[in-house]
């Protein structure tokens, strides 16, 4: 090979090698930077009234000055829309329609008797040719009503008061049949027609009019319906106008509004501004289409709602930072939706600490056994080679070994619980720790060894007081660093420990009762949490707090270390 | 002894000594009870040579169907394995070219920097893998998919083509310029390297077009599983780089080799007992690691059409595992039951199998490091 490109390939090798680490740098960044980030958000956010409204009702939070001018303030700006909705809503432009409506009904029923000929006759056919009958003769009875009701539906389309519409036809309908009893008593008096043929008369000489309602009804029910889609996001942002309403609603989450000032812009661009309406196609499947309501309501007084609501948004919800320090202090509510993650930090600290008082002084005991006593050979080879084998053994079969032995057939409890989760996790960590002591040992001089002995010690007296003194100190940063892995681990609870909810043990309840712990609800919020576009904020808080635990572990580890090795080269 | 020891003091160190070697043996005790109690739950499923066959040959996993229930386990197998073979060419060439950069090419100071890096990496939860797997990384893979892939391809095939052109180049040019003192390298290497790539453009280009329909795939579950590999590789790699001694080096140095045909030739084959131990034991964390696959892989129950296709879900043993048990009856035994036993006892053979193979070639009974 020719020199230069020898010196070429070693740069570009040398080059390759630096890319890896760059690539390793930011391979650690990608991950740990949204994490950091979003799971901050969990903590420090803009938060809106709403999220005071549940912490001072629900977490026994007292409202400061600043909460109570924030509730004032924003009930003040929402009176102005729901003003609008009222106004949508009554009766007033059905009234406008109502005296029309109903003078026709009147005369209609007036009428009847100009008909009371043809009916008579028709009275006397075939019972399946005398509905069709009475139908044909009605039509000309009620042309005059269908025409006004198509008329007002269509004035209160455009005019907004369809809504009030609506409720007004719905008692109508009942209006029509009392009408329909009472034409049938006025045609068919003195005629000596029976029972059946009287009922034949009162449902068929409204039953003209009854179709035409249900057209104009149906009719409004889609511009309604689309009303009611929109109101429902109203409320999923606002939450619900007053207690009554709150009150006869079950979960949390309904009962307040965004507590989030980004999932409430989202709520207000995707299901306030566009909404999901259900349509039949041609062929009458039920189909769901996202339409955009400021097309869907123009010219409406819905129109000036979207428009109050955009330019009121932020004195409806007071957009403000909060600081949640409640997220590690409080029980969650609802699903996580609401509250802190509480129980869960207390449950890993439970596993962590049982795994730890078990893993702990077992493991420094075979670690002093492996670096004082045992003499190499046979035996000894036997079991280290154990020890790397049971480091080797995957979490998940751990678990199930925990499932199998101490819960099902030593019966350490009655099911899952703290204790069966603990000695798994200490069975999971105690490699790492005899491992880790044995080297902190094995990193004692053999001179302090021979000095003790020299004063007279037993060997398990300088053991004792000379050898794990001076190895005390970097045994903890081994120790310290499998904490962290005990704290983390999932597979090994699942079986053994971990439950879904819960709110946090006492000690007596370690010994029989699961528990939540992070690792475990991370997973189960991120894959089984049935509405996960709401807790995002939980997850990555979840998620943040698990990482800040296990590394903030490893961190103090590491600096404990850090200090033993210029301690041990300052001496 | 120390001086003076009487019958009673020898009778304490005695029985001390004793109840010391009682407690070390209890990583042996578990690992006996382990096999025992697994095996031991697994018997009844393995009874049945009928199901055990179909266990090991059948494609239709439906352990729970009350009437005609099913255990073909393969494609859960080759679930675990497509996984397993995905991170390691993700991990394995990334992970020793790191120890080696990071043990031979950089200054101690920027080694010192990596160190502690390194370790949270491995410290990290991998729960909190998974959750990046599924709330981070698979929305981005599903709307972003053909970016990333083209720009992976890319960031492998720009210096993979120009070290190759090089090598290639000089290669074909002591073969054209037998006798020639200087042969024009240049005149080979650079259509060589512009060939290459040209070609990698391509299949970046090509990748831009990919669509990838689920964010939960084999690709997301082997490159997180990688990234989870990658501690224990590099560390353990390192170890072994470092244990090569000085004087190798330093007799490559004087008889004129560069720093790179030192590493090949002189450092990695000193090292590569250590190194494949590093490998094995990032595999064993990759075959036995449950979270992370059960979050990412998309847990489908069949095998990608076709079988290479990383862009479509797969169910692994581990994360069949989890998943099943938690809704199979965990006390009464079950078929469900036992036949996740089996699966687990296959998993607890592997790594015990794994185990064995890296404590063979290590040449000695070294613990893993975590």
């Amino acid at each position: 090979m020719k020199d230069s490109s020898r010196k070429l390939l070693d740069k570009s090798f040398t080059a390759l090698a630096t890319f890896t680490l760059v690539m390793l740098g930011v391979c650690v960044a990608a991950f740990l930077l949204p994490i950091i980030i979003r799971g901050a958000g969990a903590v420090v956010f803009k938060a809106t009234v709403e999220h005071e409204k549940v912490l001072c009702e629900n977490f026994g939070r007292d409202a400061s000055e600043a909460d109570e001018a924030r509730f004032a303030s924003t009930n003040a700006a929402r009176e102005k829309f729901y003003a609008l909705t009222d106004a949508y809503e009554s009766a007033a432009a059905a009234e406008k329609f109502a005296s029309d409506i109903d003078a026709l009904r009147s005369a209609s029923t007036a009428g009847a008797a100009k008909y009371k000929e043809r009916i008579c006759g028709a009275l006397k056919l075939k019972s399946s040719e005398r509905a069709a009958k009475i139908r044909e003769i009605s039509q000309k009875l009620w042309s005059g009503y269908a025409d006004t009701l198509a008329r007002c539906v269509k004035e209160s389309e455009t005019s907004g008061g369809s809504y009030g519409l609506e409720k007004f036809l719905d008692a109508e309908a009942d209006k029509l049949s009392a009408a329909g009893k009472e034409i049938s008593k006025t045609l068919t008096e003195g005629s000596g027609a029976g029972y059946s043929a009287r009922s034949a008369v009162a449902r068929n000489s409204v039953h003209y009019a009854l179709g035409k309602l249900e057209e104009a009804k149906s009719d409004l029910a889609e511009t309604n319906a689309a009303y009611n889609v929109f109101k429902s996001g109203v409320r999923e942002l606002l939450g619900p106008r007053d207690a009554l309403e709150k009150n006869s609603l079950n979960l949390m989450r309904q009962k307040y509004g965004q507590t989030r000032y980004e999932n409430a812009k989202k709520i207000f661009s995707e299901d306030i501004e566009t909404l999901t309406l259900t349509q039949k196609d041609a062929s009458g499947a039920e189909k769901s289409v996202r339409v955009s309501a400021r097309e869907k309501f123009s010219g409406t007084p819905v129109e000036k709602m979207l428009d109050t609501l955009r330019a009121d948004f932020d004195a409806m919800l007071a957009p403000h930072t909060a600081f949640y320090w409640g997220f590690f202090t409080d029980n969650p509510a609802d699903a996580n939706i609401f509250g802190g993650i509480f129980p869960m930090i207390v449950g890993t600290f439970w596993l962590t600490l049982g795994a730890m008082l078990v893993a702990a002084p077992l493991g420094m005991a075979s670690a002093v056994y492996f670096s004082e006593y045992a003499r190499g050979g046979g035996i000894t080879g036997f079991l280290r080679m154990c020890v790397g084998t049971l480091a080797g053994v995957p979490s998940v079969v751990f678990g199930l070994f925990g499932l199998a032995f101490l819960i099902n057939t030593l019966k350490v409890s009655d099911g899952k619980s703290v204790l069966a989760g603990s000695l798994t996790l200490a069975l999971l960590i105690l490699p790492t720790i005899i491992r880790s002591c044995e080297e902190a040992l094995k990193a004692v001089p053999n001179s302090y060894r021979e000095a003790a002995g020299a004063l007279g010690a037993t060997k398990a007296g300088a053991i004792l007081t000379v050898v794990l003194p001076a190895a005390l100190p970097s045994m903890l940063t081994g120790i310290i660093i499998s904490m962290g892995r005990a704290a983390g681990e999932t597979a090994p609870i699942i079986f053994t420990a971990a439950t879904s909810t819960g709110l946090a043990l006492g000690l007596g309840e370690l010994f029989s009762q699961p528990t939540t712990a992070l690792p475990w609800n991370i997973y189960n919020i991120c894959s089984e949490h049935e509405m996960a576009e709401r807790v995002g904020h939980v997850q990555y808080g979840m998620a943040l707090t698990l990482t800040a635990i296990v590394l903030g572990l490893n961190l103090a580890a590491i600096i404990l270390r850090m200090k033993l090795q210029r301690k041990l080269k300052n001496r | 002894m120390g001086g003076g020891g009487s019958f009673a003091q020898a009778f304490c160190a005695g029985a001390g000594r004793l109840l010391l070697f009682c407690i070390t043996a209890l990583p042996t005790v578990a690992i006996v009870f382990m096999i025992f109690f697994i095996a031991g739950e697994a018997v009844p499923f393995f009874a049945d040579l009928k199901n055990t066959a179909e266990f090991f040959s059948g494609f239709e996993w439906r352990p729970s169907d009350s009437h005609a229930p099913h255990f073909g386990a393969l494609s859960i197998f080759y679930g675990t394995v497509m996984v397993t073979l995905g991170s390691c060419v993700l991990a394995v060439p990334a992970g020793i070219v790191a120890a080696v950069a990071l043990s031979e090419i950089s200054s101690p100071k920027i080694s010192n920097a990596f160190k502690p890096v390194v370790e949270l990496l491995a410290a990290i939860p991998s729960v909190v893998y998974g959750f990046f797997a599924l709330v981070v990384f698979a929305p981005l893979l599903q709307e972003n998919g053909g970016v990333l892939l083209a720009v992976a391809v890319l960031l492998i095939a720009f210096p993979a083509s120009v070290v190759a052109a090089m090598c290639l180049g000089e290669l074909a040019a002591s073969v054209f310029y037998k006798d020639v003192r200087n042969p024009p390298v240049k005149l080979f290497s650079v259509p060589i390297g512009a060939l290459l790539m040209a070609l990698g453009l391509f299949a970046a280009h090509k990748m831009l077009s990919v669509e990838i329909t689920s964010g939960t795939n084999a690709l997301n579950a082997s490159v997180i599983l990688a990234v989870m590999a990658l501690p224990t590789i590099v560390s353990l790699s390192q170890d072994a780089l470092g244990s090569v001694g000085r004087d190798m080096r330093e007799g490559s140095f004087a008889l004129g080799a560069t720093r790179a045909e030192t590493i090949f030739k002189v450092v990695l084959p000193c090292a590569k007992s250590g190194i494949a131990v590093a490998v094995i034991l990032g595999l064993m964390r990759v075959v036995g690691e449950t979270m992370v696959v059960w979050m990412a892989s998309g847990n489908a129950l069949k095998i990608p059409e076709p079988f290479y296709n990383f862009l479509e879900p797969v169910r692994t043993v581990t994360a069949t595992i989890a998943g099943e048990m938690g809704e199979a009856d965990q006390s009464t035994g079950s078929a469900r039951y036992h036949v996740l036993f089996a699966l687990s006892f296959c998993l607890l053979m592997a790594s015990l199998i794994f185990n064995a193979a890296g404590q063979w070639i290590g040449g000695g009974f070294k613990l893993p490091k975590k």
